[in-house]
């Protein structure tokens, strides 16, 4: 039995806590599953529909039919792996152990406070790894070492520009170019230079939206996953077009 | 022994790409020693395929990505943490790069050589066939990767939950 | 190899009375802003980078380099630095004063291109087959050394264009045999370690993960290997 505040204030943060998962990349069955088993442990169903930009939201009371409708918009937020871990620990919590919802709500907001990873370790950790995808694409010294920095070089305006709140489509075309730019320093070298020039800007694939979009097509959210899919597909685009700005620079060499 | 020699480096550069690509994402920090362990499994074993079993690139990465969903299946539930948090960064060593690239490129040199049809012709074989490797090769990727996710519903869904003896 | 220095020694013979006067006219900026950091003062260090990176795409690259392959992309490349302090001139960047910590360090970072006559010199080069200051090796090595001198937060983008800049050198070394990358490489690698690490040290109101020591210890790792690098290629030639 829930007075109609309860249920309200249940609703009211059950739509903060799918927000905020279905905003930093979950893919959409778990968000589904986590938010039906925290309305189970406060004993009501919930029921949810998911789009790109909003959700919404109904709970009903199973002993006083009672529902609720609501509609709330998905916050854009960067994505994180750790709040998906953290956040779908919380919800087995709070159905196994019953936690009323005011310590749910605590618990949440300290899982969300949680600290963020340095983005000057990202920025290290990116380029490594974008160089060593270099020799795994079989290039040589001289373009492993070139991909690295042009590496350092992309990413770092990546993090400049979104911390100034440019449009992201832009921000990967600037990116991607002033990568591949880079990269194509390896062209004096008599290096593999359309290896390094071919990887230098893969730092920047969404690899997150586009296997989670294939993880919600084949789980039958259909439409999600497809438009995650166009969403990542259009920043690919992007990284087409800088890479081309460069390519037209020095396509002469590469022929 | 070159043999074994060739798999190791494959692995551990693997590994690094896979860690580092997953540190854009903000994974937990113990998550990342499995990343790398998941990123080097997978891309030796497609490397194995497809270098010593001749086996083409679609298929070998589908094989490899079931790997790494089976493997994942088990670190994630010890560590507690979705599979998906584990297997998507060690799958992004295995994206299709060179064959990307190819395709944006013979893109580009169709649309500056359209007046000449031998030429042009040439570019649209190339961009058609690298478009099409790369799609595959995705899309076998993530398949791959999510069928252990169907296998083993429940575990794969309760991957997060507490043990019982942990349980108040 | 040999377009290379015969493009180095006709700029060098063209253009030696406009580097002499840059040369000075960066010695001065540098001096201005040492004795009291006005708005002037930042306005002209700027605007002096802004200057000296487009006069490298241009009059290096564009016009005495066009003999040398893929000459465009690099001055592309410093096309878009001398921008960035264009704009940053023109729209009052962050404040550009001396920075105390970086004292003694800075001024040597910002002196490394003159030795770079010394050096082609000493290894028994003849004028106008020299490398001078205002080169673009020249210019990257001040531009880090003028950011750790007075920019106590600088762009992480210029910094690693700059970066990046070192690890072309090291395989010029090899590729022109050109030892004065040396010093170049060793400057721009110690400059941008010390700004990073002065990164890492700056206290944010939220803690981010993992702990400032380890990513400390990571760009530590990742200078080592390049300073193995650098000793593996100088073996190798």
């Amino acid at each position: 039995m829930k007075t109609e505040e309860q249920l309200q204030e249940t609703l009211d943060f059950i739509g903060e806590y799918a927000g905020t998962l279905l905003g930093s990349g979950v893919h959409t069955s778990r968000v589904v599953r986590n938010t039906k088993r925290i309305g189970r442990s406060q004993n009501i169903t919930v029921h949810i529909t998911t789009f790109q930009r909003t959700a919404i939201l109904t709970v009903s009371d199973p002993d006083t039919h009672r529902t609720l409708t609501e509609v709330i918009d998905i916050p854009q937020r960067p994505i994180s792996f750790e709040l998906n871990s953290n956040l779908s620990a919380l919800s087995w919590r709070a159905a196994d152990r019953h936690m009323p919802l005011s310590d749910i709500r605590e618990e949440y907001s300290r899982l969300v406070a949680k600290p963020k990873i340095n983005p000057l370790f990202v920025l290290l950790m990116a380029s490594l790894a974008n160089a060593s995808f270099c020799r795994l694409f079989g290039g040589d010294l001289c373009a492993v070492c070139i991909v690295f920095s042009a590496t350092l070089v992309g990413f770092s305006l990546k993090q400049e520009l979104q911390k100034k709140g440019l449009n992201h489509y832009i921000v990967f075309i600037l990116s991607a170019f002033m990568a591949s730019l880079c990269a194509s320093s390896a062209l004096i070298f008599n290096a593999d230079a359309d290896i390094a020039i071919a990887t230098s800007v893969l730092f920047l694939i969404p690899g997150v939206p586009l296997i989670n979009g294939v993880i919600d097509i084949v789980e039958g959210h259909i439409l999600l996953g497809l438009s995650r899919i166009i969403n990542a597909l259009l920043l690919v685009i992007c990284i087409a077009i800088g890479l081309s700005v460069t390519l037209l620079l020095v396509k002469n060499s590469l022929l | 022994m070159n043999v074994v020699y060739d798999l190791i480096t494959d692995g551990l550069f693997a590994a690094i790409a896979g860690m580092g690509f997953g540190a854009i994402s903000d994974p937990p920090l113990k998550a990342f020693p499995s990343i790398g362990i998941l990123a080097a499994l997978g891309h030796a074993l497609r490397y194995a395929l497809m270098n010593y079993a001749g086996i083409d690139i679609a298929s070998a990465s589908f094989c490899a990505a079931l790997l790494i969903g089976f493997v994942s299946l088990l670190l994630g539930e010890r560590l507690r943490c979705p599979m998906t948090v584990l297997y998507i960064p060690a799958l992004l060593p295995m994206i299709p790069g060179m064959y990307a690239y190819r395709a944006v490129f013979s893109l580009i040199m169709f649309m500056q050589n359209i007046d000449s049809p031998a030429l042009s012709g040439e570019y649209m074989a190339a961009l058609q066939l690298n478009a099409t490797v790369t799609v595959t090769v995705i899309f076998s990727l993530a398949v791959g990767a999510t069928l252990p996710i169907f296998l083993f519903k429940e575990r794969a869904y309760s991957m997060t939950r507490e043990k019982p003896r942990n349980r108040k | 190899m040999e377009t290379f220095w015969q493009t180095i020694s006709e700029y060098n013979s063209h253009t030696w009375h406009i580097q002499a006067v840059a040369t000075l006219l960066a010695a001065a900026a540098v001096a201005a802003l040492y004795r009291r950091p006005t708005a002037a003062a930042q306005r002209c260090m700027r605007l002096l980078l802004a200057a000296l990176s487009f006069w490298t795409a241009t009059a290096y690259y564009f016009i005495y380099c066009s003999p040398r392959e893929y000459n465009t992309a690099l001055g592309v490349f410093w096309l878009i630095v001398g921008g960035i302090w264009l704009y940053g001139a023109l729209k009052k960047g962050p404040e550009l004063a001396p920075v105390r910590r970086h004292r003694t360090i800075a001024p040597i970072i910002m002196a490394v291109p003159l030795t770079y006559p010394l050096i082609s010199l000493a290894r028994g080069m003849a004028f106008p087959q020299t490398v001078t200051p205002i080169m673009p090796c020249g210019l990257a090595v001040f531009t880090v050394g003028v950011i750790l001198a007075f920019s106590p937060r600088p762009s992480i983008f210029i910094l690693m264009m700059m970066f990046h800049w070192a690890i072309i050198g090291i395989f010029k070394i090899r590729r022109f045999a050109m030892p004065e990358d040396i010093v170049a490489v060793i400057a721009i690698v110690t400059a941008v370690f010390i700004i990073f690490r002065d990164y890492l040290t700056i206290r944010r109101d939220a803690p981010l993960k993992p702990r400032p020591k380890h990513i400390s210890r990571l760009a530590c790792v990742i200078c080592a290997l390049i300073l193995a690098l650098l000793i593996y290629v100088l073996a190798s030639c």
